[in-house]
């Protein structure tokens, strides 16, 4: 069940040369293990989606090789870190190579006078940090995949911290990078020439454009991140409110206070606490009157997180939330990475539990617009379920302080939805990607962006973004920058429509 | 479809059989883990850590039997990935949905259950390991906690940073 148009053996037998028998697979298993992310995977078409060849480098010099092969050979490469995007970066569209980086996982080096540590790209974050936590060290990322994401993904997708608020997300946390381009050339990406300069003013500034291109620019193969000390004190405190206005006039005036410790702020909708409600075991039984809930989260020093305690519970109280106590605020927040999705929490209209998996339509809206996205978004969800009883279910949204060091202004805004991959059909499918278009185009309405922190790569999102969010000059120069630095259309070729970039002559 | 909560009677009444289709329950099984998609079973799992490939891992052998279920690939062929498991459970005990679905829904994630049931249907049917029973024979010689005096397996494990209560 080969797929492509070049001879897999000649390319086998280069890549092997190389790296080994060990570290190229061709069997189908290998191949089907790798065919999907974490997004809704349309199972019923598994076979467009598999790969040729599996390969683990474990050097810079192995990328590299594997880069020129396919060049030589026009054979696509799809880098694949952890597998847990939400926007299909790491999901071949037309089969190849695909570049299981997990190999690449060591810690290079650890300077703790300039605070900064050098690793490999497929070096998980929670491995990370149990090591640094050994030197009393922190490297404060924290997607919903800690358990299971790497440092390269999360550079490819331009990842989002839940405690971004406080800290910053990936971008803000990567000092420099070292790049394989899609030529095979090895180039430094970072501020200035010094791998662990954080701000420099010399050249052209290209770590935001090497950060969130989902493969399509190339592939990371070192990074130098920062450090911070490992904080005295976590203080997460969950606030429940009689509605969701109430919660939302809250969350402004917590970010109002001004809180440096104040690391992140959560809404959860009033759908999203129905939706805990569905068994016990996720959520302490809350009264009734619990229609929606802030969180917060205070990260620094004792004696910082203390002061900053007493503020929070004011506003809070003056918004009329009530504290939810510590057995909630701290069990949650432990749990924060485990429980953002059990395939067994979908429901059928008659309350039949029915096996689903996890859709997390994401996008950043401004504060202000909140509400309206809200509205809209249930509405339109609403629809489908209602349709398509036991295919789509809604599991309500949450709301994130997204802003970098800044619990103000811009929201991750997500709206969970379930989706039944094992009965799907071409119909089905195409519903679904209808459903998607349609919860983009209010973001746009609202002048806001269709992905805060997956990637716009999907179908469904991918022709909103390119023609009409992207459309005022910045879709115009990916493709520039897509045709210099990609000649063979080799990386990820057809995620963000680039082959565009080869048909067109602007 | 929808009636779905496994009773993973299959385990014993259903047997793997090279060439025929997986029962409808062991495909429900299968799926829940390809549709948690969390894969926090992947850095707790010894011999990830050591091969680095996912494959080899919870989320791997469920989601290589769904591709079997749908036809892509052969039990026969898939059963040298199997051969890797330690049975050691880590991946059981840092399952999301084991967590938060096992009491309420009596649904567990039983990986080590699910490996060992492949091993014994692949052997019954007369389908090996290839050097299974020097394997056996070593075990039984020099492994054998219950049968020996000497701690041969403490003595093996010296120097590889693991307490050992005297």
């Amino acid at each position: 069940m080969l797929t492509a148009a070049y001879n897999i053996e000649d390319v086998v037998n280069e890549l092997e040369e190389v790296l080994g028998k060990r570290n190229v697979l061709t069997e189908m298993r290998h191949r089907a293990v790798r065919s999907a992310s974490t997004s809704p995977f349309p199972i019923h078409e598994w076979k467009k989606h598999l790969p040729d060849i599996v390969v683990f480098p474990s050097s810079t010099e192995d990328v590299v090789h594997v880069v020129k092969v396919a060049n030589k050979y026009k054979v696509p490469i799809v880098p694949r870190g952890g597998g847990s995007g939400l926007a299909d970066g790491a999901v071949p569209l037309r089969h190849g190579i695909v570049i299981d980086m997990k190999r690449m996982n060591q810690i290079l080096e650890i300077d703790e006078e300039n605070m900064c540590v050098t690793v490999q790209p497929g070096l998980n974050l929670l491995e990370l940090n149990r090591v640094l936590g050994e030197l009393n060290l922190w490297h404060p990322d924290d997607p919903a995949g800690y358990v299971n994401a790497v440092v390269g993904g999360r550079i490819a997708c331009n990842g989002f911290s839940l405690i971004g608020a406080g800290y910053g997300h990936t971008r803000d946390l990567v000092i420099s990078m070292e790049y394989v381009l899609p030529t095979g050339e090895v180039v430094y990406i970072g501020e200035g020439g010094g791998k662990k300069i954080r701000k420099s003013s010399t050249g052209y500034q290209f770590k935001d454009l090497f950060m969130g291109h989902q493969g399509t620019l190339g592939i990371v193969t070192e990074a130098t991140l920062e450090l911070f000390p490992k904080p005295e004190a976590e203080f997460p405190a969950f606030f429940s409110f009689d509605s969701f206005e109430q919660s939302y006039e809250c969350a402004y005036k917590l970010g109002r206070t001004g809180l440096k410790t104040l690391s992140g702020v959560i809404m959860f909708d009033e759908r999203k606490i129905e939706y805990l409600r569905r068994d016990d075991e996720a959520y302490i039984p809350l009264p009734a009157r619990d229609k929606s809930v802030v969180a917060t989260i205070c990260y620094g020093n004792e004696a910082e997180v203390n002061e900053a305690k007493k503020v929070i519970f004011k506003v809070a109280k003056e918004c009329g939330g009530r504290y939810m106590g510590e057995e909630i605020s701290e069990g949650d927040w432990a749990s924060r990475h485990d429980r953002y999705h059990i395939p067994f929490h979908g429901r059928r209209k008659d309350g039949q539990v029915v096996l689903l998996s996890w859709h997390c339509e994401d996008s950043a809206v401004n504060y202000s617009n909140l509400p309206m996205v809200k509205e809209k978004w249930h509405k339109i969800v609403n629809k489908y379920v209602e349709k398509y009883d036991g295919i789509f279910d809604n599991w309500g949204m949450f709301m994130y302080t997204t802003n970098p060091y800044k619990p103000w202004g811009d929201y991750l805004t997500e709206i969970d939805i379930g989706v039944n991959e094992l009965e799907m059909t071409d119909k089905l499918w195409q519903e679904w990607l209808n459903l998607k278009q349609e919860l983009a185009q209010v973001v746009l309405d609202y002048e806001g962006s269709i992905s805060c922190c997956h990637g716009g790569t999907r179908p469904g999102d991918v022709e909103l973004v390119c023609y009409e969010e992207l459309a005022n000059g910045t879709y115009d120069l990916m493709k520039k920058v897509k045709r210099m630095l990609d000649p063979n259309n080799i990386m990820n070729p057809g995620k963000y429509l680039l082959d565009n970039a080869y048909k067109e002559e602007d | 479809m929808s009636e779905l909560l496994s009773k993973k009677d299959h385990y014993y009444e259903t047997k793997f059989k090279d060439g025929e289709e997986l029962s409808l329950e062991m495909r429900k099984e299968c799926y829940a883990t390809f549709a948690c998609r969390h894969k926090f079973c992947r850095e707790v799992c010894p011999v990830f850590r050591e091969e680095r490939n996912e494959s080899f891992t919870s989320y791997g052998f469920q989601t290589t039997l769904l591709a079997v279920s749908e036809g892509l690939e052969s039990l026969a062929n898939v059963k040298e990935d199997f051969s890797f498991c330690l049975e050691c459970g880590a991946c059981e005990l840092r399952c999301p949905t084991t967590l938060f679905a096992a009491d309420f829904y009596r649904y567990e994630t039983t990986t080590v259950d699910l490996v060992r049931k492949f091993r014994r249907d692949m052997v019954s049917e007369g389908n090996t390991y290839e050097g299974f029973e020097e394997v056996q024979k070593y075990i039984d010689e020099h492994m054998n906690l219950y049968h020996r005096e000497d701690d041969e397996l403490i003595k093996w494990a010296k120097g590889l940073n693991i307490t050992i209560k005297e």
